[in-house]
C-alpha cells in the first residue's frame, strides 16, 4: 500500500485483521496476560538496537507485532529478527507508519527514524492513543517539540525520550551530586561531543534510488532533493534538512545530563552565543565544529564543543566551588576522590533509579507514571541543542525566554524555530 | 590620511601582500548573486553559502536591501529550481510582505508551491494570509494539503487568520 492509497482508505480498516494480539489497553493494565504490544517505526541501526531492547523484555510481557521502514530491506530484516527471537510468525511489515500508529492492536510505538521523521509518527501515534518511545533528538525543530509535548499531555499518553544515559548509574550519581549541592555552587559546565565521523566531497552526483527504498517517503516533510547514497542511512545526520549534526546527535545525550543536574528539566538557558563552523559546499551542511555557550538565569554557563581527539563519546564536566566532577559513558572522575564516594543523607534529592531505559518505558505504560526521560524533558534538552545550532548560524548573542519558548528581540532567530513541511505532510491534525 | 592598505604595508609587508592578493581574487570572482541562480543539485554551492552567511549576519536594517536582491534572483529567467528554492529559504528568514507579489502566483503551481510556502510560512503579515487563503480556494490535492498546513502553522504560532 503506498501513501496515496493509504490516504484514500480508512487507516484502521485498511489494517484490521493484520495482527492477532489483543493490546493491554483493551484488557486493562492488570489483565492476566499483561501483554504490551509494540510497533516499530524505523528499523535501521537504532531501530534494530531498540528491537533487541524490547525483545529482552518479552518475559515481562512485551511483544513486538509490527515493524515499519521505508527501506523494505530494513523492515524485512527486522521482522526476521523478531520472529526468530519471539518464536512466532506473521510479524506485520509495513512501509507506512500509519498502519502502525492507527492500528487498534498496538499499545506502544518505538520511533527510530531519521530526525526529520520523529515528530510526525510520534504525533500520529499519540493522537491515536498510543504510548511512544522516541529516539533522540526528540524533534528536528523546537516547535515540533512544543507541539509534541502539548499533544502528549492532552491525550494523556506516556512518552519516553531515547536519552538512555538517564538509566545509567554513573550519570544518576553525577546528577545527584550536583542537585544536592555537593559540588557547591556550580559555576560552569563543559560538554565535549565527538567530531563528525563521516565526510563528503565538495560536489556529489544524483544516483538511482536503490530497490526497496521508498525514497519520496524517506524525504517526507523535507524539501525534495535527488537520491544520493550519502543522503540517507546514517549520514542523514550531517544534513540540516534532516538533522542537526553532532550538536543534536551527541549533544542530546550530554546536554541532557547538564539540564538534569541543574534542575532545568522543565526550563532552559536564557542566553546563547556560538561560533561554530559549517561546510561551505558539498552535501553535508551540519556544523563541522561545534562551539556554543548557553547561559542560565542563575549565571551558570554551559559550553558545548567538538572534541578533537577522535574519541566517539562525549563527556560533561561540572565545575563547582568544591572542585569538578566529570562523567562519560566509560568513566566517572573528579578533582577529589571523595567526590566519587558520597553517601547521600535521608532527605537529599535522589533520581529515579532506572537501570533499563526501555524497561522503564514498559513499566510506565502499565503504571501510567511519567518515565525517567519524559518527552517534555527531552524537548527541553533538544531545545538547547537547537538553540546552539541557531546561535552558531547567526553568530550573535541571542536572548531566549524559556517560559514562552521564543527568542527575545531577534526576528530572524524566531523564524528558525520551525520550517515549512513539504506537501502533503503536516503537523496539524 | 594613509589607506588601510598603506598602513598594512608599512607594518607587515608579507601580510599586506596576502591581503592585496585576496582583494585581486575577489575582484575576479564571479558575482554570487548571479551564480546562485545557477545552483544545481550536487554542484558547487559555495556561492550560495556566501549569500547565506550575508543573510545570517545581517542587521534588520539591511533586510530590505537583501530581500530586494533575493527577489531579483527569482526574476532571472534562467534561474534554476534549486536556485529558486535556496532563495525562498533565505526569504523565510528575512523576507517581508514585499515577497507576496512574486511568490503568491507560485502557491498554486505544482512545481513551485512548496518553495513559495518555505518562504511565506514564516513571514508575518495579513498580505501573506490573504495570498494563502486565495490560493487555497482554488487548490486541489497535494497543493491544497500543503497550503492548509501552512495556514494552520501560521494560525498556531503567529495568530494568523484561520
Amino acid at each position: 500500500m503506498n501513501r496515496r492509497t493509504f490516504l484514500r482508505s480508512s487507516g484502521i480498516a485498511a489494517v484490521s485483521g493484520a495482527f492477532h494480539i489483543v493490546p493491554a489497553r483493551v484488557l486493562g493494565a492488570d489483565a492476566p496476560s499483561r501483554q504490551v504490544t509494540f510497533g516499530f517505526v524505523g528499523t535501521g541501526g537504532m531501530g534494530m538496537a531498540n528491537i533487541d531492547r524490547v525483545l529482552k523484555l518479552r518475559d515481562q510481557g512485551a511483544r513486538i507485532v509490527a515493524v515499519c521502514d521505508v527501506d523494505r530491506f530494513h523492515a524485512e530484516k527486522a521482522a526476521r529478527r523478531v520472529e526468530t527471537v519471539q518464536g512466532d510468525r506473521g510479524i506485520h511489515i509495513s512501509g507506512d507508519f500509519r498502519e502502525l500508529t492507527r492500528s487498534p492492536r498496538i499499545d506502544a510505538i518505538v520511533i527510530s527514524t531519521p530526525d526529520h521523521w520523529h515528530a510526525l509518527p510520534a504525533l500520529d501515534a499519540i493522537r491515536h492513543g498510543k504510548d511512544v518511545f522516541v529516539e533522540k533528538p526528540l524533534t528536528h525543530s523546537i516547535r515540533e517539540g512544543q507541539l509534541l509535548v502539548e499533544e502528549l499531555r492532552k491525550h494523556q499518553r506516556v512518552g519516553q525520550h531515547g536519552t538512555m544515559q538517564r538509566s545509567d548509574r554513573k550519570f544518576q550519581y553525577a546528577a545527584e551530586v550536583i542537585l544536592n549541592g555537593r559540588l557547591g555552587k556550580i559555576e560552569r559546565i563543559e560538554v565535549l561531543i565527538p567530531a563528525n565521523n563521516k565526510h563528503c566531497g565538495a560536489t556529489w552526483k544524483p544516483e538511482p534510488v536503490p530497490p526497496g527504498l521508498d525514497y519520496d517517503f524517506w524525504l517526507g516533510p523535507a524539501p525534495w532533493a535527488p537520491y544520493t547514497s550519502q543522503r540517507t542511512h546514517y549520514q542523514f545526520r550531517f544534513i540540516l534538512d534532516y538533522a542537526g549534526g553532532q550538536t543534536t546527535n551527541w549533544g542530546a545525550h550530554y546536554i541532557d545530563i547538564a539540564q538534569w543536574a541543574l534542575g532545568m528539566d522543565e526550563s532552559g538557558p536564557v542566553e546563547v552565543v556560538g561560533c561554530g563552523e559549517f561546510p561551505t559546499t558539498g552535501l553535508f551542511t551540519a556544523p563541522t565544529r561545534v562551539d556554543f555557550t548557553a547561559t542560565y538565569a542563575n549565571g551558570v554557563r554551559l559550553r558545548v564543543r567538538t572534541r578533537t581527539d577522535g574519541v566517539m563519546d562525549g563527556n560533561v564536566r561540572f565545575y563547582g566551588e568544591q572542585g569538578w566532577l566529570d562523567v562519560s559513558r566509560s568513566k566517572l572522575t573528579a578533582s577529589d576522590p571523595a567526590l566519587l564516594k558520597i553517601q547521600f543523607e535521608p532527605g537529599e534529592r535522589r533520581v529515579t533509579p532506572s537501570t533499563d531505559h526501555m524497561g522503564n518505558f514498559l513499566e510506565c505504560i502499565r503504571t501510567r507514571q511519567r518515565p525517567v526521560s519524559d518527552l517534555a524533558i527531552g524537548h527541553r534538552t533538544t531545545t538547547v541543542c537547537n538553540l546552539g545550532n541557531i546561535a552558531m548560524m547567526l553568530r550573535r548573542p541571542l536572548k531566549w525566554d524559556p517560559q514562552r519558548e521564543v527568542f527575545i528581540g531577534d526576528e530572524q532567530a524566531n523564524r528558525m524555530l520551525s520550517r515549512a513541511y513539504r506537501a502533503p505532510w503536516s503537523l496539524y491534525a | 590620511m594613509p589607506t588601510n592598505s598603506e598602513l598594512r604595508a608599512a607594518s607587515d609587508p608579507l601580510r599586506s601582500a596576502d591581503a592585496d592578493q585576496r582583494m585581486e581574487e575577489f575582484k575576479r570572482a564571479p558575482d554570487p548573486w548571479k551564480e546562485v541562480a545557477r545552483l544545481t543539485h550536487g554542484g558547487d554551492r559555495s556561492f550560495a553559502y556566501t549569500i547565506q552567511s550575508l543573510v545570517w549576519d545581517a542587521d534588520p536594517s539591511q533586510y530590505p536591501a537583501l530581500e530586494k536582491k533575493l527577489l531579483e534572483v527569482l526574476k532571472q529567467p534562467d534561474c534554476t529550481d534549486v536556485g529558486r528554492e535556496f532563495v525562498c529559504r533565505m526569504l523565510a528568514l528575512i523576507g517581508s510582505e514585499a515577497c507576496v507579489p512574486v511568490l503568491a502566483p507560485w502557491l498554486t503551481d505544482e512545481q513551485r508551491s512548496d518553495m513559495a510556502r518555505y518562504a511565506l510560512e514564516n513571514i508575518p503579515g495579513e498580505a501573506v494570509d490573504r495570498a494563502l487563503h486565495a490560493a487555497l480556494a482554488s487548490a486541489q490535492g497535494r497543493i491544497r494539503e500543503g497550503l492548509a498546513s501552512t495556514i494552520a502553522a501560521r494560525q498556531r504560532w503567529m495568530g494568523g487568520r484561520p
